[in-house]
C-alpha cells in the first residue's frame, strides 16, 4: 500500500515537471493563448498542483481513476481494454517461455559441461541481449512479408476466435520470448546445480531412489525456487514495458498507453496506468510467494533451516 | 459544336467581366485548362459550368469529370481519368491505414495528421481545397462585397447530415461561434473574423463579416481550416469535450459504424450524402501509432490503400513492383529560421551565406525521394496559383559566394546550435545543414528535441531551429503570424515594415493577378533577407495496388475515397 502511495506522488510530480502546459500539449503549438488558457480552465488543469493531486487520491480512493485529458475517457476504461490486450501477450509469452526456459535451464544443468549445455547457455545469452525492437522487426521482415506465414500485427479484427488471436499474437511474441528465455533458463540451470550438488540429493541417490525420481520428487522442487522469484519479476515487464513490441506490431497494450500519456501530458491516464502496473508486480510477487512457500514447507512454517 | 457554342455563348451573356475574360483565355489556348478551373472557382463560378467549357475548349478530348473528383496523378498509372460506377458484385471494402489520432476526435480539438485524415471521410465543409483548386462542398456558390469585407455564401439544396436532417445556415453560424475559441481561432483570425460575425441570412444563406478585407476568404472557411466541419447546432448546443465521439454526426459520404480509440474504425455508406453516390460499401480504417507498422501492413496485403506516407519510412514502398505510388505536389515544408536580431544571423550576409551552402536538389532527391518542389527560402509555393515564377532565380549551392559573404562579415569559425524536432526527414536535414555550415566555417551543434519540448522550449527562443509547416491551400498563413513584425509565430524575429505592407496589401487584395504581383514582390524581399532558409516544399505520397483508381489526397491529409476502384 505505502509502496503504491509513493508511486502516485511520484508520478504526479513528474508528470508536473514536464516543461509545457496541458492545454497547450493538447491544441498544439500554433493555437491560441486564449484558445489554451479556456482549455486548461475547463480541464481543471490551471489549478494549483496541491489542489488537482488531492482531488486526485480522493477519486482514486472511491475507484475513479479520473478523465483522461486527451481523450476525454474514463481512464479505466482505457486502462481496461490495454490491460486485457496486454495480458493477452502476457500470457501468451509466458505459456511459450516459462516451460521452454525450465526445460533448457533443466537439461543444461544435467549435461553439464557438455556441448549441448554450452550451446543453450550461449544461446540463451545471445537471444537476451537483442532488443525487441530488432527481432520484432526480423520476424516481421521474415514470417509476415517475406514468407506470409503469420500477420505482422498483433490485433486481431474485431470478433476473432481465441484460436485466431492466438495466431496474431505469435508473432509478437517472439521478441519477449527471445528475451526472456536466456535469463530464466540461466537461473534454473543455476538453481538446479545447486540443488543436484546438495546433501539430500546425495542422499537420495544412495537410498536408491531412480534417478528420474529423484529429480522429480528431490531436486525440481528446490531447483525452481530462485526460478519462480525471477519470473515473477518479470511479470511487470511483460505488462507494462513492451512499448517497442506493442508499437512495431501496431497493438493497444499498457505500455504504449502509458508511453502516450507520457508525451502528451496526460496525468491521470499516465498515473492510472503506473499504479495499475504497480498494482500488477505486486499481485505478482504475491503469488510467487505463496508458490515458494508451497514448494519449500521450511518456509511456510518459518522454521529454522 | 454548334449546340456547344451557342451554350458557351449563353454563359458569357451571364458572365461577370472577370469570368468573360477567363472563358475569353481559356478558349484562346492563353491559359492551361487546369489554371482555367482553378481560377473559376476562386472566382465562384459554378463545377458544372467551369467542367462544361473545360470539356468544350480541350483539343486532346480528355474526358474530365468534375463531380467529387480529382486524381492524384499517378506514376505508374499515369493519364487522367477517373472511372465511375463500381466494378465487380459485392459489397466493396476498402482497407485503409492513416496516422493514430492523437487525442480525442473533437471538432475544436483536431490539429493532427491523424484526426485530419479520419475526419475528412465522414464530415464537410463549406468549400474543399483540394490540390487542382478550390471548389464547392456544402457550399454551392460565394460571393464577396466590393471591397471583400462580407462574403455570403449559399448552401446546397437538399444536403443532409447522415441522419437525414438538413444541413441549415444556423448549423455554419453555430459551428463558426462554437470554433472560434479552439484550434481555429488562429485561422479565422487569419480571415479577420471574430465572434458574431457569422450571420444566417436564410435557411441556405450565410454571411461573414470580416473585421479586414481578405481576398481568399473562401479557403479560410475551407477544407484548410481543418476544425470548421459543419456541424449541427444541436450538436453545438449540447457540446463538450468529446461529445462528439458519441454520434459522429457528419454530411460526408461515409458515416462511422464503429469506432475504437487507438484501433481503428469501420465506417459504411452515407446515403444521405449530397455528392455522387460513393463507390465503396465499407471502409475499414486502421490507425496506426509507428509508420513502419502501417507500411508493413501494406506490404503483406492487409491494407489496401495509405493515402498519406513518407519517403524516409516508405524507402520499401518506393521500389516494390506490387505499390503504387500517387503524389501531389503541397505547400508543406520545413523552415530553416534564423534569429534577425541577434546572434550570429542579425548579419544579413551570414544568412545568405548559409542559404547558398546547401544543395537543394540534393536534398529533394536525398530527404524525400524526389517528391516535392525546390524551395527559394520564401514560403510561397510553387503549388499556390499566386505563385510568380518570374520573381526571383532560383537559389543554387554557390560555395564560393557564400564562403565570401562569410569572410566579409568576419564570422568564419563561429559555433551555433541549431534546435529542432523529431519529425519525418527533419532530422537528417539538421545534419545536412550542419554539413553546409562546415563547408562555410560554421560550427553547427545539433540539439534535437521531441515536438512538446522543442515548440515549448525553443521554437520561438533559438538562434537556428527548424519547424515544419504543414500545408495550405493559400500562403496567407505563412506569410502573416510566422514572419510579421507583430507575429506570434515569428521565430527568425523577423522586423521589416516594407515586407508587413506587402503582406497587408497581399492579404486583402481580392484580384488574382494583382495578388501575383504582389507575392512576386514578397518573394523577392524574402529571398534577399533570407530570415530563414526553406530548402524544399514536400510532395505528398500515397500508396495503392496497381490499377487503383480514385483516391483523391490533399496535402493537409484529407482523404475522398467516393470515386475509390481497387485494382490489383
Amino acid at each position: 500500500m505505502v509502496s503504491l502511495w509513493l508511486l502516485s506522488v511520484l508520478v504526479f510530480i513528474g508528470t508536473n515537471l514536464l516543461p509545457g502546459d496541458v492545454g497547450r500539449r493538447i491544441l498544439g503549438p500554433f493555437a491560441t493563448q486564449e484558445s489554451v488558457d479556456l482549455l486548461n480552465a475547463r480541464l481543471g488543469t490551471d489549478r494549483p498542483l496541491l489542489t488537482q493531486y488531492f482531488d486526485y487520491i480522493g477519486g482514486l480512493l472511491t475507484g475513479d481513476l479520473g478523465q483522461s485529458v486527451s481523450f476525454a475517457r474514463p481512464v479505466t476504461e482505457m486502462l481496461g481494454s490495454a490491460l486485457a490486450h496486454s495480458a493477452k501477450l502476457a500470457v501468451l509469452a509466458f505459456v511459450i517461455v516459462v516451460p521452454l526456459s525450465i526445460l533448457g535451464g533443466v537439461i543444461a544443468a544435467l549435461k553439464r559441461g557438455t556441448l549441448i549445455d554450452r550451446s543453450i547457455t550461449v544461446f540463451g545469452l545471445s537471444a537476451t541481449v537483442i532488443p525487441e525492437f530488432v527481432s520484432g522487426i526480423v520476424v516481421i521482415v521474415l514470417f509476415a512479408i517475406t514468407l506470409g506465414w503469420l500477420p505482422g500485427g498483433a490485433q486481431a479484427p474485431a470478433g476473432s476466435g481465441v484460436l485466431q488471436q492466438i495466431r496474431y499474437l505469435i508473432l509478437p511474441a517472439i521478441p519477449l520470448v527471445l528475451v526472456l528465455f536466456g535469463y530464466i533458463a540461466r537461473i534454473t540451470r543455476a538453481g538446479m546445480i545447486d540443488a543436484l550438488d546438495a546433501d539430500y540429493t546425495r542422499t537420495a541417490i544412495l537410498k536408491g531412489l531412480p534417478r528420474n525420481v529423484v529429480i522429480r520428487r528431490h531436486v525440481l522442487r528446490n531447483a525452481l525456487l530462485p526460478t519462480i522469484a525471477v519470473v515473477a519479476t518479470q511479470v511487470g515487464y511483460l505488462f507494462g514495458g513492451l512499448v517497442a513490441v506493442e508499437v512495431l506490431f501496431n497493438y493497444q497494450g499498457v505500455g504504449r498507453l502509458i508511453f502516450d500519456a507520457a508525451q502528451k501530458a496526460d496525468l491521470p491516464l499516465l498515473a492510472g496506468g503506473v499504479l495499475v502496473i504497480g498494482v500488477i508486480y505486486q499481485i505478482a510477487t504475491l503469488i510467487a510467494d505463496m508458490m515458494y512457500g508451497a514448494l519449500n514447507p521450511r518456509v511456510r512454517f518459518g522454521a529454522e533451516t | 459544336m454548334g449546340y456547344t457554342n451557342n451554350r458557351i455563348d449563353e454563359i458569357r451573356a451571364d458572365a461577370t467581366p472577370a469570368e468573360s475574360q477567363l472563358i475569353d483565355d481559356y478558349m484562346s489556348r492563353r491559359l492551361s485548362r487546369r489554371e482555367f478551373i482553378r481560377r473559376g472557382s476562386i472566382a465562384g463560378m459554378s463545377l458544372p459550368v467551369l467542367g462544361f467549357i473545360a470539356a468544350c475548349g480541350d483539343s486532346e478530348g480528355e474526358a474530365t469529370t468534375t463531380t467529387a473528383g480529382g486524381d492524384t496523378g499517378t506514376t505508374a498509372a499515369g493519364g487522367d481519368t477517373t472511372t465511375t460506377g463500381a466494378t465487380g458484385d459485392g459489397p466493396v471494402t476498402v482497407r485503409m491505414g492513416i496516422n493514430n489520432p492523437a487525442g480525442v476526435i473533437d471538432p475544436v480539438l483536431i490539429n493532427d495528421l491523424g484526426r485530419i485524415q479520419f475526419v475528412s471521410l465522414f464530415a464537410d465543409t463549406l468549400t474543399f481545397s483540394s490540390a487542382t483548386g478550390l471548389r464547392p462542398a456544402l457550399a454551392e456558390s460565394w460571393e464577396s462585397n466590393a471591397d471583400g469585407t462580407q462574403w455570403t455564401f449559399t448552401l446546397r439544396e437538399g444536403a443532409m447530415y447522415s441522419d437525414g436532417t438538413p444541413v441549415t445556415a444556423a448549423d455554419v453560424v453555430a459551428t463558426f461561434e462554437g470554433i472560434a475559441t479552439g484550434n481555429a481561432a488562429s485561422a479565422l483570425g487569419t480571415g479577420a473574423l471574430s465572434p458574431g460575425g457569422t450571420v444566417a441570412v436564410d435557411d441556405r444563406t450565410v454571411q461573414f463579416n470580416l473585421d479586414a478585407p481578405v481576398g481568399a476568404f473562401p479557403y479560410i472557411v475551407s477544407s484548410d481550416n481543418y476544425n470548421a466541419i459543419i456541424l449541427p447546432t444541436s450538436f453545438w448546443d449540447t457540446y463538450a469535450e468529446g461529445s462528439y465521439e458519441s454520434n459522429f454526426i457528419g454530411s460526408g459520404p461515409f458515416m462511422v459504424d464503429d469506432f475504437t480509440p487507438g484501433q481503428g474504425a469501420t465506417l459504411v455508406r452515407n446515403d444521405n450524402y449530397w455528392g455522387a453516390t460513393p463507390i465503396p460499401d465499407r471502409v475499414e480504417v486502421t490507425f496506426f501509432a509507428d509508420e513502419s507498422a502501417m507500411i508493413s501492413a501494406f506490404q503483406e496485403g492487409r491494407l489496401d490503400v495509405i493515402p498519406s506516407f513518407s519517403a524516409a519510412q516508405g524507402q520499401a514502398l518506393l521500389n516494390d513492383p506490387n505499390t503504387q505510388v500517387g503524389v501531389i505536389p503541397t505547400a508543406e515544408h520545413r523552415q530553416v529560421h534564423m534569429n534577425t536580431q541577434e546572434g550570429l544571423f542579425a548579419d544579413k550576409r551570414v544568412r545568405q551565406a548559409l542559404a547558398l551552402a546547401i544543395n537543394r536538389q540534393s536534398m529533394v532527391d536525398g530527404l524525400i525521394a524526389g517528391f516535392g518542389d525546390l524551395g527559394n527560402d520564401h514560403p510561397i509555393a510553387p503549388f499556390f496559383a499566386v505563385f510568380n515564377p518570374d520573381a526571383v532565380a532560383q537559389k543554387e549551392e554557390d560555395l564560393d559566394t557564400a564562403n565570401a559573404l562569410i569572410d566579409e562579415a568576419d564570422v568564419r569559425g563561429a559555433e551555433v546550435t541549431l534546435n529542432t524536432l523529431e519529425f519525418a526527414e527533419v532530422e537528417l536535414l539538421a545534419q545536412l545543414i550542419q554539413g553546409a555550415g562546415a563547408q562555410i566555417g560554421l560550427t553547427i551543434n545539433l540539439q534535437i528535441d521531441d515536438a512538446g519540448t522543442y515548440y515549448d522550449a525553443y521554437w520561438l527562443d533559438s538562434t537556428l531551429g527548424i519547424t515544419n509547416y504543414g500545408h495550405r491551400g493559400v500562403p496567407n498563413v505563412y506569410l502573416g503570424a510566422p514572419l510579421k513584425s507583430d507575429g506570434t509565430w515569428n521565430s527568425a524575429k523577423f522586423n521589416n515594415a516594407e515586407y508587413d505592407a506587402l503582406v497587408d496589401a497581399f492579404v486583402a487584395e481580392p484580384d488574382e493577378a494583382a495578388q501575383r504581383e504582389l507575392a512576386g514582390q514578397i518573394q523577392a524581399l524574402l529571398a534577399d533577407e533570407t530570415p530563414m532558409i526553406i530548402p524544399y516544399f514536400v510532395g505528398n505520397i500515397s500508396a495503392t495496388r496497381p490499377g487503383t483508381t480514385g483516391l483523391e489526397t490533399t496535402g493537409m491529409g484529407h482523404v475522398i475515397v467516393t470515386e475509390l476502384v481497387l485494382g490489383g
